[in-house]
């Protein structure tokens, strides 16, 4: 049985693009059947944000690793290759859920 | 008819609150959206509206005692940092925003048609600068006795040229954006950092350059310390200001604890207003751009314009900025003059600026915070320089009202656009 997730969107100030993206974000969960909890924060605090959470979405390049998976949905707020990183949060999501 | 008519001043006396949701309503239909999510946007954008005005009303009256105190005593800080989010809600208060949004779109959109310009501005939320410059001119031409179609057709060819202006820069920019944030595709359209950071930033560096010594170290911030970001945290940064504030000033505990504590509240709550305008306006911008993309077709050659806050993950950004809070508190007081102390601007604006000189100085936190501390100078200059032309512009928007004796500002004035426009006031009037 597939859980209920923990999803936090990162961005540079946990305000404008974080909010644009998680829109996004929503959208594929309804897509792929995943039911997640979404919540927005701004990189400063991405590490204790981190806690928790099952994945962690960013709209900047961060090349750390955390304690749990992260993907760049960056293409959220540019609009290249939308449907391809769509595609693989979807399949990404419901591998965690099932997990 | 006059019915019509009647109805239509009513809707307007009523300002921005009324204006606005009718106004992405109107652009949702014509991006094509469907018309309940139009509305649904709509009425977010008012909400938000809303929203910004109860926190930043809320904000001044916690900040009275200190504002009084200075008032009385003819000097200190009498400018009251509202936050950029208070601009944006005055900005898309503009009468004529919801034709000028279409009408840059489509302006950028034949530009790049024609191959003279690569960069795609569909960053929507943003127009907000070039919406609050194009006011501000507005302001200034009627306070001249220009009024009427002329003041409108004026600041409405002012903002399209701006808009032209930071497609250029974009175009310019792109590949060092690309390179060092690593965005393929993308260049930056954040009019505050092109027409204000970024000159100066690039001047900055160039000196550097020439200096003997200096222009060889680099300090990289790892060697700084990786956690120092986190401490930068607005919250806070809101309450530690406040209750300095509130010492400074003499006031009582209580009141020192209420300050502080009221700061940290609107420093905190001022973006998640500004949140809900973003979920009105976003799907407005993700249209937009959908449609621009489709109308240009495959072969057409663009970098998609963003905006700076993408460039805010850097870990230099983020430690460059948060040692820069005490170094631009410390230019706040030595600053000659200087009537206006940050706050708000540590929330999110100090950020932005660094994210830009980061790009420049190629990550190096040392020049990053040599540039920073020059940087701040010209911010301080600027804010006083154009505090009356800002507080007439908020004040005329309907988001709050400011009482005798006192100035707001915030970041987003800090660029040369609209120093240029507080020239041209203090000359004309």
């Amino acid at each position: 049985m597939s859980r209920k997730l923990k999803i936090v969107v990162a961005c540079g100030s946990g305000v404008a693009t974080s909010t644009l993206a998680s829109k996004t974000v929503e959208e594929v969960c309804k897509a792929f059947k995943v039911e997640a909890s979404i919540e927005t924060c701004s990189m400063r605090s991405i590490v204790d944000s981190s806690q928790g959470a099952d994945v962690v979405l960013t709209t900047n390049k961060y090349d750390k690793e955390l304690g749990c998976p992260i993907m760049s949905v960056t293409s959220f707020i540019t609009g290249i290759n939308v449907e391809k990183t769509k595609q693989d949060l979807g399949r990404l999501l419901q591998n965690i859920a099932n997990s | 008819m006059q019915q019509i008519g009647e109805v239509v001043q009513s809707i307007l006396g009523v300002g921005a609150v009324a204006i606005l949701p009718i106004m992405i309503l109107i652009l949702g239909v014509f991006f094509r959206m469907k018309f309940m999510n139009a509305l649904k946007a709509g009425l977010l954008v008012g909400i938000g509206f809303q929203g910004v005005k109860l926190v930043v009303s809320f904000l001044v009256t916690t900040l009275n005692p200190v504002i009084q105190h200075y008032a009385a005593s003819g000097s200190g800080f009498t400018i009251i940092d509202v936050g950029w989010e208070t601009l944006s809600a005055a900005a898309w208060a503009t009468k004529f925003a919801a034709i000028f949004v279409p009408a840059g779109l489509i302006l950028n959109f034949v530009l790049i048609r024609f191959k003279w310009i690569k960069t795609l501005n569909v960053d929507v939320w943003n127009y907000w600068h070039l919406l609050k410059s194009a006011a501000i001119l507005s302001l200034i031409l009627m306070l001249m006795g220009i009024t009427g179609i002329a003041n409108y057709a004026i600041s409405f060819v002012f903002g399209l040229i701006l808009t032209v202006l930071i497609e250029k820069v974009g175009d310019l920019i792109a590949p060092y954006w690309q390179k060092y944030f690593g965005l393929e595709g993308t260049t930056c359209t954040t009019i505050l950092q092109l027409a204000g950071t970024l000159p100066i930033a690039i001047v900055v560096d160039k000196v550097i350059d020439k200096i003997p010594g200096i222009n060889k170290i680099n300090v990289s911030y790892e060697a700084v310390g990786e956690r120092i970001g986190e401490f930068a945290n607005p919250t806070i940064i809101g309450a530690i200001l406040g209750a300095f504030l509130g010492i400074l000033t003499g006031q009582s505990i209580a009141v020192i604890i209420q300050i502080a504590v009221g700061l940290a509240a609107a420093i905190t709550l001022t973006p998640r207003m500004v949140k809900l305008f973003m979920e009105g306006i976003s799907p407005i911008s993700t249209a937009a751009r959908d449609y621009m993309i489709k109308r240009l077709g495959p072969d057409a050659q663009f970098n998609i314009g963003v905006d700076i806050a993408l460039g805010v993950g850097d870990q230099t950004v983020i430690t460059a900025s948060a040692i820069m809070i005490p170094i631009s508190i410390l230019i706040a007081f030595i600053f000659p003059g200087n009537k206006f102390f940050p706050v708000a601007f540590f929330g999110s604006s100090l950020l932005y600026a660094m994210a830009t000189i980061s790009m420049v100085t190629k990550g190096n936190i040392f020049r990053s915070l040599i540039c920073g501390a020059l940087y701040m100078c010209f911010c301080f200059f600027a804010f006083n320089f154009t505090a009356p032309l800002a507080t007439q512009f908020v004040a005329s928007s309907g988001v709050i009202e400011v009482a005798a004796g006192s100035m707001v500002n915030a970041g987003g004035m800090n660029n040369f656009v609209d120093m240029l426009l507080a020239l041209l006031a203090v000359m004309v009037i």
